[in-house]
């Protein structure tokens, strides 16, 4: 730029050209601090607990998550802008990815009493300039102001966190790992019921002649009476109506299909927990689901409960904790059991046939029973509860919610498909805490869901619980955020 | 003897070719077009955040018209400014033409003075200014605002680094030669980037 004005300005112009390439020149030759570590506390106004703890909340980030995080303090601004500075140091660091370019720098010049969020270009589409605003503002600066940097440092970084990890999928994925379904006695009854039928198809198809023999002596027993069963179509022959209507093992190899079917439905719930990031999706999966707005709100609600507490809420909204997919099979097969008696004692039917119609039977509602609209309704209550139950308390610790401080972590759970909700609290807090106050807290948030409106119901838990946490738990000196402030889905 | 002297001969026609190439390049024959090219992409990158910050504007309008309708003629600056600056046809072209260039600069310039004093005008009406909508398209406008300062001084970098390259030993040789479609591009003149987008204090 300087040269520039020595062309446009002759003499005069040239000593303002060179005063201004020395400002031009101070502006490029900027010194940098050292990239020591993932805190740089180049102004020396961190504590080395808080440092440390820093430190490790974003080595955790860069583990979990491409993105790369870097609080930073500076000693001076060297007479530039904060965001002429800024974007220098992010640059020279090269904070994040290369090919991604997903990094971000939280600065600090406390001598010149200012704050930035310096963007990389990866970020740009999560950490937008109207969140970062909204961070500084209402996260940071209020505690600076008081000159509480560790405090303003800290909570300012995790809400970038929460801000970029809004569409990783590790917070998900993390809630995914839980164990496998433990069979129920039910279930193996289920399931040896199943294997069995299995092989009584495969060996009556195996050996036909031995079902030509069988069914000689279904008229027999037919003589008992005339038999008004309405069955369609006439069964002339009974050699024929066996090789005619079900061509033997072409029937139940369509039959397991359509039972493949049933795992596609776990596949759909899958499908739609994943579509929820996109904001059309959770329009189309239903009242019951979560919208992207009512987890800001729910996301909102949490952190204005920690603001008044050193305790911490999470909470964990579930489609469904199982997929229960014996529970039809079980069904089905006491229902196929229950088919041939009628059958043997009111009809001339040749045991062939009986069989035939028993297995129909068991496919048809199996399947039926399999449809994801009636399996949950037809699955025990206890059971259902039982499994979501579990499913609570294996994410309590899959979370990390007992991993706070003095205990006081809170998980608020509500289970979709199973209509179930549940606080789990950890020990600190529930000593301290009566149940009634947890029932009641519950009760507002099952009342709320019931009515179509899950947001709610979280925001109305969020606010009982921090009511209760605040009484107890008043926030410290740091109160540092141990969880995030979010709403996970599973 | 002389065998041996011939049989080394042969292949010394194309290593004295990559010889001469690595010479060539070392006297710098791509650095014209690598300048070039990269100041043009930078050139695109000032585009595109200018391009940003027409976006916002009648976002912005709207929402500031809600609450202070009456600042009519602020508001009909900002809009006529933002009319005529997406008017200018801008393509890689305008870099090297100087007229059009400084047109560019003027409308970019009238508009960023239209915006700063609509949001004088807007302090005037606390209701506004704690408006959600309202303070986010601010922070966007500020963040849009950085951005551009960014980029072009980005611009202004490459662009002097290559006229440098037209004018100085051995670059003023290929351009007078090899490159002589290549001309000295405009850059942006101090006044305008000495202004900073107003800055969050605490």
């Amino acid at each position: 730029m300087g040269r520039l004005c020595c062309l446009d300005f002759g003499r005069r112009g040239a000593i303002l050209g060179l005063l201004l390439s020395v400002v031009a020149f101070a502006a490029y030759a900027l010194t940098f601090p050292e990239l020591t570590g993932r805190v740089v506390d180049d102004a020396g106004i961190l504590d080395p607990a808080t440092k440390a703890a820093l430190e490790r909340k974003l080595a955790e980030f860069e583990t979990k998550t491409t993105g790369q995080l870097v609080v930073v303090t500076l000693k001076s601004l060297q007479g530039t802008s904060i965001e002429d500075y800024g974007y220098q140091l992010g640059r020279h660091w090269q904070i994040g990815q290369k090919e991604k370019n997903t990094g971000a720098l939280l600065i600090v010049a406390p001598n010149e009493r200012k704050v930035r969020i310096e963007v990389g270009y990866g970020f740009e589409g999560t950490l937008t300039d109207a969140v970062s605003k909204l961070i500084i503002e209402n996260s940071v600066i209020p505690r600076l102001r008081v000159n509480d940097f560790a405090g303003g440092i800290s909570r300012g970084l995790d809400d970038i966190i929460q801000a970029v990890s809004v569409d990783s999928e590790d917070w998900k994925a993390r809630a995914k790992q839980r164990p496998d379904d433990e069979p129920s006695l039910l279930d193996v009854l289920a399931l040896l019921f199943f294997w069995f039928i299995l092989f009584m198809v495969v060996r009556s198809v195996a050996s036909r002649g031995r079902g030509y023999a069988q069914t000689g002596a279904g008229p027999r027993r037919g003589s008992r009476g005339p038999i008004l069963i309405p069955i369609p179509g006439s069964w002339g022959s009974s050699g024929s109506s066996w090789s005619g209507g079900f061509p033997g093992g072409g029937g139940f190899s369509g039959g397991g299909g359509s039972f493949g079917g049933a795992g596609a439905s776990g596949s759909f719930l899958f499908g739609r927990t994943d579509g929820l990031d996109n904001a059309a999706a959770p329009r189309e999966a239903g009242d019951v689901m979560i919208s992207d707005v009512d987890k800001r709100r729910i996301a909102g609600a949490i952190r204005a409960a920690e603001e008044k507490t050193a305790g911490e809420i999470f909470c964990v909204i579930a489609h469904a904790c199982g997929n229960y997919r014996l529970v039809p099979i079980a069904w089905a097969a006491l229902v196929a059991l229950a088919v041939p008696l009628p059958l043997i004692y009111l009809t001339a039917r040749p045991a062939g046939i009986i069989y035939l119609l028993q297995l129909g039977a068991f496919i048809v509602v199996a399947l039926v029973l399999s449809l994801p609209m009636i399996r949950f309704r037809i699955v025990p209550k206890r059971r259902m509860w039982g499994r979501a139950h579990a499913e609570a308390m294996h994410q309590f610790l899959a979370q990390g919610i007992h991993l706070t401080e003095h205990r006081t972590g809170v998980l608020i759970f509500a289970s979709v498909a199973e209509r179930y909700a549940e606080i789990v609290a950890d020990s600190g807090i529930n000593a301290k805490v009566q149940p009634e106050v947890w029932s009641k807290a519950v009760a507002a948030m099952i009342s709320a869901i019931k009515d179509g409106r899950p947001g709610d119901g979280f925001v109305a838990a969020v606010e009982l619980c921090g009511e209760q946490l605040a009484r107890h738990f008043p926030p410290g000196a740091l109160n540092p955020d141990e969880l995030p402030n979010k709403v996970v889905e599973i | 003897m002389s065998h041996t002297l011939y049989v080394p001969r042969r292949p010394r026609v194309p290593l004295f070719a990559v010889l001469a190439g690595l010479l060539l390049s070392g006297c710098g024959v791509n650095n014209i077009p690598t300048y070039d090219e990269s100041a043009k992409a930078k050139w695109s990158d000032v585009q595109n955040q200018y391009q940003r910050r027409a976006d916002l504007i009648p976002n912005l309008v709207e929402t500031v018209k809600g609450y202070a309708a009456q600042e009519r003629e602020v508001l009909t600056q900002v809009t006529e400014a933002r009319a005529k600056a997406s008017q200018i046809k801008v393509d890689a072209s305008t870099v090297t033409d100087p007229a059009k260039f400084k047109e560019f600069q003027d409308a970019q310039n009238a508009l960023t003075g239209a915006l700063g004093r609509l949001l004088v005008t807007v302090e005037r009406y606390p209701d506004l200014k704690s408006n959600q909508n309202f303070l986010a398209l601010q922070s966007q406008l500020e963040g849009t605002e950085n951005r551009i300062s960014v980029a072009r001084r980005d611009y202004i970098d490459s662009v002097r680094a290559y006229n440098t390259e037209l004018k100085t030993f051995p670059g003023v040789l290929w351009a007078s030669t090899l490159y002589r479609s290549y001309k000295p591009m405009e850059t942006f003149t101090v006044a305008e980037d000495v202004t900073k987008p107003p800055t969050v204090k605490f």
